[in-house]
């Protein structure tokens, strides 16, 4: 009997052409969390010559530590990212309409040593997105001696490795945070924003799989650490929402920190501005080993992915957005240089109270 | 052994070490092949990212095996296999064909710890101790598990099999 199990068992394996899809996937796979989890004090830069290099101005353990510096909310038009994902458990305050478009409850979960991760929500547009997760031990405790920084975030982070990979990505960056939405319950919540570029043009209708292990705390100035739940939590669920970007007006000139530079596209979301552009000069980069940036390389890709951007509402007021804080991309042609930038607000926007957005010196009106 | 390095050499030997045994294994617990991928996509994305440090091949495996089971336990526990309902609508590569064995129906017809049990130690080899280790339980229940298991395989096939024991 324990032979025709055995054999039986043996029966049971994955084809050479299954092997061989899944080792290019896992491969592939594999290389854009590398670049999508830049080191905390470094940009990840891939690729040589002719290549995209890419940055992330934000890496997740840095803003766990030190916050994100937040845009100046210069209206009421803007309402915070927790406010959005408040929404969306307890609807229905005002802009409800659009959230409830952009953002889907997921509720896929996994539990681990008596603590349960729920990934709770995701926002997002096509090429960016935002994510909740609300972690919290099933004995109903609280998690105890976790206190925030000046700023609210609280001083936790994943073990390193962990991962939220969306199907059919190439690479991207974003930030992580961790705060107390509620603090008289007793979950926590972590919320991860990134933006990616996408084998084809939206995520929307991808798989993500969510790999986290051993949540940790860190101390001090962020270099000490130790674990407050060990264990595993892998789910997956589908990027599912409905696409509300709006394509601006693209073609003409702008200005990227003093060069000349065209306008290959333009797409604003309520989460976040993406754009593509040509700058009409070529990326001076430099050799370098692999590993941490050289200070040469990190200026030149700052001054090519830095276009300065403003929100004109309708109000009246304007609002300057950071642009230096997105993530982004360039690749250096014969005489000039490829440059995508994505910009993921730190509020929610609403588009219909946007008049225009002015890129590079160069105002776009929203249709 | 080293620790692991982003490339698709790495990437080719995990799957062609454990591919298969995280197939079975997910089967084991899933009764199904339908996710076996996406389950051996899930750890061996987590064993190429994470820092584990193995001292052989063994400790390897036992990784392997361990996060496999918890990865299958969360897809029960969570509705995975129901939530996927909504993406097959996409693309969907065909799943290995399930085994078509009157003694595998029978096995597996027992309760998930014992498909546990006897496919950790009849297929993979495992002592109890071993098992006990790998999957967080007592030996004793290791060995109640394999004990009751064996029992109810033999009511189960009316001595088809008896002869030869388990």
């Amino acid at each position: 009997m324990n032979r025709e199990y055995n054999k039986a068992m043996d029966g049971l394996r994955f084809s050479p052409e299954a092997k061989k899809r899944m080792t290019a996937n896992l491969a592939a796979a594999q290389e854009r969390e590398q670049a999508a989890r830049p080191k905390p004090d470094a940009y990840a830069v891939r690729g040589g010559k002719r290549r995209w290099r890419y940055a992330a101005a934000v890496a997740a353990a840095v803003v766990l530590v030190a916050g994100v510096g937040g845009v100046a909310s210069a209206t009421g038009n803007l309402m915070g990212m927790g406010n959005v994902f408040d929404d969306l458990f307890n609807g229905p305050p005002a802009q409800t309409e659009v959230v409830d478009k952009i953002g889907r409850p997921i509720g896929a979960s996994a539990t681990s040593n008596g603590v349960t991760v729920t990934a709770e929500a995701i926002i997002g547009d096509r090429t960016n997105y935002a994510v909740v997760f609300s972690i919290a031990k099933d004995d109903g405790t609280a998690f105890e001696g976790i206190e925030p920084l000046e700023n609210g975030v609280l001083p936790l982070g994943f073990e390193s490795g962990s991962s939220v990979h969306i199907d059919g990505t190439m690479s991207g960056g974003g930030d992580g945070r961790f705060y107390d939405a509620d603090p008289s319950d007793n979950a926590i919540q972590y919320v991860e924003r990134m933006s990616v570029t996408a084998i084809g043009s939206s995520i929307i209708g991808h798989t993500a799989r969510v790999n986290l292990s051993d949540l940790k705390m860190y101390g001090g100035d962020g270099s000490t650490s130790h674990v407050v739940a060990e264990g595993e939590w892998n789910m997956k669920f589908a990027v599912d929402y409905e696409d509300t970007s709006v394509d601006l007006p693209a073609g003409g000139a702008i200005e990227v920190s003093g060069m000349d530079a065209t306008l290959d596209s333009a797409t604003v979301s309520p989460i976040a501005l993406t754009l593509e552009y040509t700058v009409h000069e070529v990326l001076n980069w430099e050799d370098q080993e692999s590993g941490r940036m050289s200070d040469h390389n990190q200026d030149e890709m700052d001054r090519f992915l830095d276009p300065s951007v403003t929100l004109n509402m309708k109000d009246g007021t304007t609002v300057e957005i950071d642009a230096l804080r997105g993530a982004g991309g360039t690749r250096e042609n014969t005489n000039s240089t490829s440059c995508n930038k994505s910009i993921m607000f730190d509020e929610f926007l609403n588009l219909n109270d946007v008049v225009s957005i002015t890129i590079g010196g160069t105002e776009l009106p929203l249709a | 052994m080293e620790a692991r390095k982003p490339s698709e050499a790495e990437a080719e030997r995990l799957v062609e070490t454990y591919a298969d045994l995280i197939l079975r294994l997910s089967y084991t617990y899933l009764k199904s092949t339908h996710d076996a991928e996406d389950i051996c996509q899930t750890v061996l994305l987590k064993l190429m990212n994470g820092k584990q440090r193995f001292v052989g091949p063994e400790h390897e495996k036992a990784w392997i095996v361990r996060t496999t089971a918890n990865a299958c336990k969360d897809a029960l526990r969570s509705g995975f296999r129901k939530r996927t309902v909504a993406l097959d609508e996409a693309p969907e590569t065909e799943a290995p064909g399930e085994p078509d064995s009157d003694v595998m129906d029978t096995v597996m017809a027992l309760p998930q710890k014992y498909r546990e049990a006897i496919y950790l130690h009849y297929y993979e080899g495992y002592s109890v101790r071993e098992i006990a280790s790998l999957t967080g339980r007592s030996e004793a229940a290791v060995s109640a598990h394999l004990s009751r298991g064996r029992g109810k395989l033999r009511t189960m096939l009316e001595g088809a099999y008896g002869e030869q024991g388990i």
